[in-house]
């Protein structure tokens, strides 16, 4: 019983971690979620709060590039990660074409859903540099708009993708 | 400006996770509130049996309750 109690107890956690390219070092009791340590303790209000239960996308962070529910990651699992959330994706006051195609193609309405779609739209653009619509579908189905404005979505994610693929020719 | 698409004002604010939303305001020095249903018939409140249904749900330091203009 005693080894129970004992485990129930909140640890503090010294994690080193960086986050939109700046290294962090924190002490986080150790079931503080990602997105409470972010949203909280950094105060980038970016990611947003919405199901909590890794349904609806809208807290999607990247880790080490790939898209991750902050709601149901603990911020310790960030210790020697790399951490990109939307305050980061913008080179100053130059967009990342992705952001300058949602604005573009007018696939955003009330927005919420907009910092998740993006970052989850930059981890597909790495992985599937021209996808097909379908492909699209199927990587963007854990980022949810009550809007509804899924259409323009695509094709703003297929116009950041045929921008991303000229720059690479470009750079190449 | 006809047949033209116009963007969002507040679309780059929306882009860069910098549009705040009710949750993301933090005005500081505020009083939470929560609705709690009271599962109690309404010729039984009393006082005192609001305040038991409400003990049982530690969800924050309970300081007063006006039932009065709830009472029959």
């Amino acid at each position: 019983m005693v080894q129970v109690q004992e485990s129930l107890t909140p640890q503090v956690i010294t994690v080193e971690t960086t986050i939109n390219g700046k290294a962090i070092q924190a002490d986080i009791p150790s079931h503080r979620t990602l997105l409470d340590f972010v949203r909280n303790d950094l105060n980038l209000k970016g990611a947003k709060l919405s199901c909590d239960v890794q349904v609806c996308g809208a807290c999607t962070v990247l880790l080490d590039g790939k898209p991750v529910s902050a709601c149901t990651t603990l911020a310790h699992e960030a210790q020697g990660r790399v951490v990109e959330t939307i305050e980061g994706l913008a080179d100053g006051h130059k967009l990342h074409p992705i952001q300058q195609a949602f604005i573009d193609h007018g696939a955003l309405e009330c927005g919420f859903c907009t910092p998740g779609m993006i970052l989850t739209v930059k981890a597909m653009l790495e992985e599937i540099p021209n996808p097909t619509i379908g492909d699209i579908k199927w990587y963007m189905k854990g980022n949810i708009c009550r809007c509804t404005g899924y259409k323009k979505i695509v094709e703003a994610i297929l116009a950041a993708a045929a921008e991303l693929s000229n720059d690479q020719k470009v750079a190449g | 400006m006809i047949g033209q698409s116009i963007s969002r004002q507040d679309a780059l604010e929306k882009v860069t996770g910098r549009a705040q939303y009710a949750g993301d305001l933090s005005i500081g020095n505020v009083c939470h509130a929560k609705f709690l249903e009271v599962r109690l018939f309404a010729l039984a409140l009393t006082p005192e049996r609001v305040w038991k249904a409400l003990k049982d749900q530690p969800r924050a330091q309970t300081r007063a309750i006006a039932t009065s203009s709830a009472e029959v």
